[in-house]
C-alpha cells in the first residue's frame, strides 16, 4: 500500500537511539529526560489536542493529563508495539474523547437548562481567528463539521502523516477502517469546501 | 483497469491515490494513466489541493506558543519533586519503624521494669507498630509485600502523598514488566 502521496507528516520522529536513552534516563528518575520528551513531543501532542477538540483550554488540559499519564507508565511502553509518538497519540486520543464526552454531558445539561443553543460550534476561537484567513477560517469550519472520529483520523493523516497501519493503532481500529474514515473525511469536506461553499480550485492554493 | 473506468469515475481514484489508499501496482497503473487523461489529471490536482489546504490550515489553526506550553510542565516537574521528596520520606520511615522496632525487640527482652521505661516514651498511636511485620517494611521499602496479613498504618503513611491516591507523582523507577 502506498503511503507517500500526501507526503512526510509533521509528527515527531526522534533517532531511535536518542529516544532509547532518553527513556532509559527517564525510567533511572532523571528529571530533565521528563523534561526532554516533554519538549520534544509537547508540541505534536497539543496540536492534535486543539484539532480534536478544537478547544484550546481543553486541550491545555488534556496535554497535562497525556504527558502525566505517559510519565507514569512509561515503563509500560512496549517499543516492538509502535512507535513512542504512537503510543502518546494513543493516550491523547483516549484523554481527548474523554474530555468530549464530559463536556457533552455538561453541554447537553446547560442546554437543557437555557433552552437554546445548539451543542455543534465549530466556531474557530480568537486566538485560531487571529490565525486564520478567511479561507483558512472556512476551512477550519468544515473540519469541524466532520464527526469525533473522522478528525480523529483526519488529523493523524492530513497533518501527522502518519500511516493507516499507525493511525489504526493510535484509533485502536484496523487499516481498512482507517482508510476507510479517510476516504469519509476527505469526501465530506470535498463536499462542504466545493459544492457548498463553492471553492474554486484556486482558492485552495496556499 | 481501462482509461474509461478511470475517467467514468476519476473522482474516487484520483482521491485513492493522493490519500495514498491504492495498492502500489494500481498505484502504478494510474500514474501511467495520468500522463494520457487530462481529467484525472485536474482530479488529482484539486485533491491534492484541498489536501494540502486542510494541511496547512490545521498548522495555523493549531500554531501555540512554545513558551506558553511550556509553562504547562512545571506541574510535572513539582510532581517529580514530590516524588524526589518522597523516597528520603518513605526511607525516614523505614528507619523509624527499623528503631522502633529494635526498641520493641529490646523492650520485650528486658525485665519489666525497663520495659515500663521504654514504653513510656512512645505515643499510644505508636506503640502496636512497633514490630514491623516483613510485609511492613516491604511496603515501606515500595515493594510488593504479597499479602499480608494485616496491613499497618504507620507504614503506609509515607508512602502515601497528601493529596491521596490520586496525587500523582511520576514512578519512574519502575521495572519493565
Amino acid at each position: 500500500m502506498s503511503e507517500h502521496a500526501i507526503g512526510a507528516g509533521v509528527a515527531v520522529r526522534v533517532p531511535q537511539s536518542e529516544l532509547e536513552e532518553l527513556l532509559s534516563r527517564c525510567l533511572a528518575g532523571e528529571e530533565s529526560a521528563y523534561v526532554g520528551v516533554y519538549n520534544q513531543y509537547s508540541g505534536m501532542i497539543f496540536r492534535l489536542c486543539v484539532g480534536v477538540l478544537q478547544q484550546r483550554e481543553d486541550a491545555e488540559e488534556v496535554l497535562q493529563d497525556t504527558f502525566e499519564y505517559a510519565f507514569r507508565r512509561l515503563s509500560r511502553f512496549d517499543p516492538s508495539r509502535a512507535s513512542f509518538a504512537t503510543w502518546l497519540y494513543q493516550i491523547a486520543v483516549s484523554r481527548c474523547r474523554n474530555k468530549r464526552r464530559r463536556k457533552f454531558f455538561q453541554l447537553v445539561s446547560l442546554d437543557l437548562l437555557s433552552d437554546h443553543g445548539s451543542l455543534a460550534s465549530a466556531e474557530p476561537g480568537p486566538r485560531e481567528s487571529a490565525l486564520l484567513t478567511e479561507r483558512q477560517e472556512q476551512i477550519w469550519r468544515a473540519f469541524g463539521r466532520l464527526s469525533s472520529k473522522l478528525r480523529e483520523a483526519a488529523f493523524l493523516r492530513y497533518y501527522g502523516g502518519l500511516s493507516y497501519l499507525e493511525i489504526g493503532q493510535v484509533l485502536g481500529i484496523k487499516t481498512k477502517t482507517a482508510e476507510s474514515r479517510l476516504r469519509l473525511a476527505h469526501r465530506t469536506l470535498k463536499t462542504i469546501l466545493v459544492d457548498e461553499l463553492g471553492f474554486e480550485d484556486g482558492e485552495m492554493d496556499p | 483497469m481501462s482509461a474509461t473506468v478511470h475517467c467514468q469515475q476519476p473522482e474516487s481514484l484520483a482521491s485513492a491515490y493522493v490519500l495514498g489508499q491504492l495498492h502500489p501496482a494500481e498505484h502504478m497503473r494510474f500514474r501511467r494513466h495520468l500522463a494520457t487523461c487530462a481529467a484525472c489529471r485536474q482530479a488529482v490536482a484539486r485533491d491534492r489541493r484541498l489536501t494540502y489546504a486542510v494541511r496547512q490550515t490545521i498548522g495555523t489553526a493549531t500554531e501555540y506558543d512554545r513558551s506558553h506550553v511550556d509553562k504547562l510542565i512545571p506541574m510535572a516537574r513539582t510532581r517529580q519533586t514530590a516524588y524526589v521528596w518522597r523516597q528520603p520520606i518513605a526511607a525516614a520511615a523505614l528507619i523509624a519503624l527499623l528503631l522502633l522496632g529494635g526498641l520493641s525487640v529490646r523492650a520485650v527482652g528486658r525485665p519489666l521494669g525497663n520495659e515500663v521505661t521504654a514504653t513510656a516514651t512512645q505515643t499510644p498511636a505508636a506503640t502496636h507498630t512497633l514490630t514491623p511485620t516483613p510485609q511492613e517494611l516491604a511496603m515501606a521499602a515500595g515493594r510488593d509485600p504479597g499479602t499480608p496479613s494485616h496491613t499497618s498504618q504507620a507504614a503506609e503513611l509515607p508512602l502515601t502523598s497528601p493529596g491521596g491516591a490520586r496525587a500523582t507523582t511520576f514512578a519512574p523507577a519502575q521495572p519493565p514488566r
